[in-house]
C-alpha cells in the first residue's frame, strides 16, 4: 500500500501534470508536455485565483494523479455555490488502487468545506468506463454539455 | 432589447454582492416589458487543451426563443472578447428541444454532464 499526500500543485508539478493530460485517449490529440510554456502561463493564473484549485495526488516524490476544482457563484438554488470538478487523471500505473476515488472523494469534501451545495462534472460521451466511475460516487446524469470552438 | 451586466447599472447593482468573483458574470436581457431572460459566463483557465482559456455558459432562462437567441450571441461574443478558444454550454436533459437551436449557433453535443447533491 502505497502512501499518498493530496495538495495543491506547484509550479515544479507542471510536467508530470501535462504528461497525464496527454496520456490519455482524447488528450492526445490536444496536449503536448514538450512545450510547458502556455501551460505555466495558465498555471500562473489559475494559481493566483482563490476560486480554482488544481490539485495533484504525490507518491515518493512523484504525482501520479490530478484534478481541477472550480468554486461557481450562481443565483440558482437560492444562490448556492458550486463545486465543478475536470481534468481528471490518474497516472496509468496508480489506475485500479482506488486512487481516482479517493482523489475524486478528496473534491466532494473540498466543495462541502467551502460551502457548495452541489458538484458537477461533464465527461466526453465516448468516456463510458468513466460515467459508471462517477455513479459509483453518487453523481446522476443531470444535463448535457455543448462546445463551441471559437 | 438591451443587454447589460456592468458593475453600478441598476440590476447589476444588486447582483454585484452575489457575484464576488471576476470570473463569473451574470447578465440580464431586458425588453419594453423589464427583465426577460439571463445566462451567466463563467471564464476559466485550465491545463487541459494546451492550457486554453475556456468559457462556461450556463444558467440561460429566456421568456422566448429570441431572447435565447441575443443571450447566446452575447456568450460567444464575450467569450471571444475575453480569448476564450473554446465555449461550453450545459443544457437540461429534459431541454431535448433546444438542442437543434444550439447546433444552429454552431454547439455540438458532446459531454454528458452529472450532478452531485452534497
Amino acid at each position: 500500500m502505497n502512501d499518498y499526500i493530496i495538495r495543491r500543485a506547484r509550479r515544479e508539478d507542471i510536467g508530470a501534470i501535462v504528461r497525464m493530460l496527454a496520456d490519455d485517449q482524447l488528450g492526445a490529440a490536444r496536449d503536448d508536455p514538450r512545450d510547458l510554456g502556455p501551460y505555466l502561463h495558465a498555471f500562473e493564473q489559475i494559481d493566483a485565483d482563490p476560486n480554482q484549485l488544481l490539485i495533484v495526488v504525490v507518491s515518493e516524490d512523484e504525482p501520479v494523479g490530478t484534478l481541477q476544482l472550480t468554486i461557481i457563484p450562481g443565483l440558482a438554488r437560492r444562490g448556492a455555490l458550486r463545486g465543478q470538478v475536470e481534468a481528471v487523471r490518474i497516472r496509468a500505473d496508480h489506475r485500479g488502487s482506488g486512487l481516482g476515488a479517493d482523489l475524486m472523494r478528496w473534491a466532494i469534501d473540498e466543495s462541502r468545506r467551502r460551502g457548495c451545495a452541489l458538484v458537477q462534472l461533464t465527461s466526453d460521451v465516448s468516456r463510458a468506463d468513466a460515467h459508471r466511475f462517477y455513479e459509483r460516487l453518487g453523481f446522476v446524469p443531470s444535463h448535457t454539455g455543448f462546445k463551441l470552438k471559437l | 432589447m438591451r443587454l447589460f451586466g456592468a458593475p453600478g447599472e441598476p440590476l447589476a447593482a444588486a447582483l454585484q454582492e452575489l457575484m464576488t468573483t471576476p470570473h463569473v458574470t451574470l447578465v440580464v436581457a431586458e425588453d419594453d416589458n423589464g427583465v426577460a431572460g439571463t445566462a451567466q459566463l463563467t471564464v476559466f483557465r485550465g491545463l487541459a487543451w494546451d492550457g486554453a482559456t475556456r468559457g462556461l455558459l450556463e444558467g440561460i432562462r429566456a421568456a422566448r426563443r429570441g431572447v435565447t437567441s441575443a443571450l447566446l450571441t452575447w456568450g460567444i461574443d464575450e467569450a471571444r472578447r475575453r480569448g476564450c478558444s473554446r465555449l461550453h454550454l450545459d443544457s437540461g436533459l429534459a431541454r431535448v428541444d433546444l438542442r437543434d437551436f444550439y447546433a444552429r449557433f454552431g454547439f455540438e453535443q458532446s459531454y454528458q454532464g452529472f450532478t452531485r447533491a452534497l
